[in-house]
């Protein structure tokens, strides 16, 4: 089987989208033959991206929703896909929304527009995770996957990768976060985003700038 | 009151309810300035927190009309909406512009309705009106309308009491904007 999986954040490294498609890719196995592209760097989709039967969208909340490059793919596929016409088999969409909110549920809209995006395209709406904690993706990518604090995003991973190994389109949206007390994880982030402005040459009350 | 106004392109929908909405604001003694997204030609936003953590305030990307846009924005007390919505979501063009917003944000959270939400740069009362426009399908329309409302909340403003889909009718636009500010 075919997959595709698109990386809709449009950081070039680091992104918690690459490593979540990372972790996706190792679940599916050697039985899945995927291919990735990043949608701000292709821009449009091309004809061959429709011989996939699997479409997977990695993403970051942008305002609410999707970033303006994966929503300007997504619109190219649609217009491939409709021009092309009904299939007999046509490709499931799975997409996996991260956010650095702490609630993965306020992925909510941007998950039921990617389903609004499959629905339109004639494609099947195989189902979605919402994902709370994005900035810590990266710091606990060496934690095995069983570790409690990670374990509601795991098992949230693991439920789709099983959706997509099986087939199966139930059109079902589940949302998980780090087990990670809200009140420490806004200090962490508090922390860190000072910690970085200091890294930049700045004081830290200097964040709060406003122009003229 | 200063009014910005974002509009996805120019036709003569978007026209017609610019003129009503740019006429009524003037007759009202306030301050409109409306903005077409597709002539704005923005480079999309990278996600780098420059804007945050480099040079707080101001986007990194230059060239484009990005830092003009959120200039006009910060100041705004009324920010206008006018979108197609494909899937349910912003334009095209209406979502780069407002991913290059994200200047008017900081980075700290804070809590409001319940939720996580960036805290304010600018402390300015502020409201949101989204108003879709075009063809869409009924779920798409149910889709704009959380989106909408969680825009609101993006801003930490209050949501519209009613929601409107602009069908043409300039008055019923005008009725509902001077309704929702009267609220």
């Amino acid at each position: 089987m075919k997959a595709l999986l698109v990386n809709g954040s449009p950081k070039a490294r680091d992104s918690a989208s690459g490593s979540i498609l990372d972790s996706l890719a190792a679940a599916l196995g050697p039985g899945m033959e995927t291919r990735r592209l990043r949608a701000i760097t292709a821009k449009e989709a091309e004809p061959a991206d429709l011989e996939a039967e699997v479409l997977v969208l990695a993403f970051p909340l942008y305002v609410d929703s999707l970033p303006a490059p994966l929503l300007e793919w997504l619109l190219s596929y649609a217009a491939l896909a409709r021009a092309r016409g009904a299939t007999a088999r046509p490709a499931a969409v799975y997409a996996i929304c991260n956010c650095g909110f702490l609630e993965g549920a306020q992925t909510e809209t941007a998950l039921a527009i990617v389903r609004n995006f499959a629905r339109s395209s004639g494609l099947r709406w195989g189902g979605a995770i919402g994902l709370g904690g994005g900035g810590m993706f990266e710091p606990m990518a060496k934690l095995p996957p069983e570790a409690a604090i990670k374990r509601p995003v795991s098992r949230a991973m693991d439920w789709l990768a099983g959706l997509i190994r099986g087939g199966e389109a139930p059109g079902e949206a589940r949302y998980a976060q780090f087990a990670f007390p809200r009140l420490a994880y806004i200090l962490a982030a508090h922390l860190g985003w000072r910690r970085q402005a200091r890294a930049n040459g700045l004081r830290p009350r200097e964040i709060g700038k406003r122009l003229a | 009151m200063n009014i910005l106004g974002l509009y996805d392109e120019k036709n003569p929908e978007t026209e017609g309810a610019v003129a009503a909405l740019e006429a009524w604001a003037r007759s009202e003694g306030h301050a409109p300035r409306f903005v077409d997204a597709s002539a704005l030609s923005l480079k999309p936003c990278l996600g780098c927190f420059g804007c945050w953590l480099q040079t707080p305030g101001s986007c990194l990307i230059g060239g484009d009309e990005g830092r003009a846009f959120v200039e006009a924005l910060a100041p705004a007390d009324l920010f206008l909406v006018l979108t197609r919505i494909p899937f349910g979501s912003f334009a095209p063009a209406v979502k780069r512009t407002l991913d290059r917003s994200i200047p008017v944000l900081l980075p700290y959270f804070t809590l409001h309705r319940g939720e996580m939400h960036h805290a304010q740069r600018y402390r300015r009362p502020r409201r949101l009106l989204h108003v879709p426009y075009g063809d869409y399908e009924a779920e798409e329309l149910a889709t704009f309308a959380g989106l909408a409302a969680a825009h609101c909340d993006n801003l930490l403003a209050p949501p519209a009491r009613r929601q409107f889909a602009y069908r043409g009718d300039p008055e019923a636009l005008v009725a509902w904007v001077a309704e929702e500010l009267a609220s």
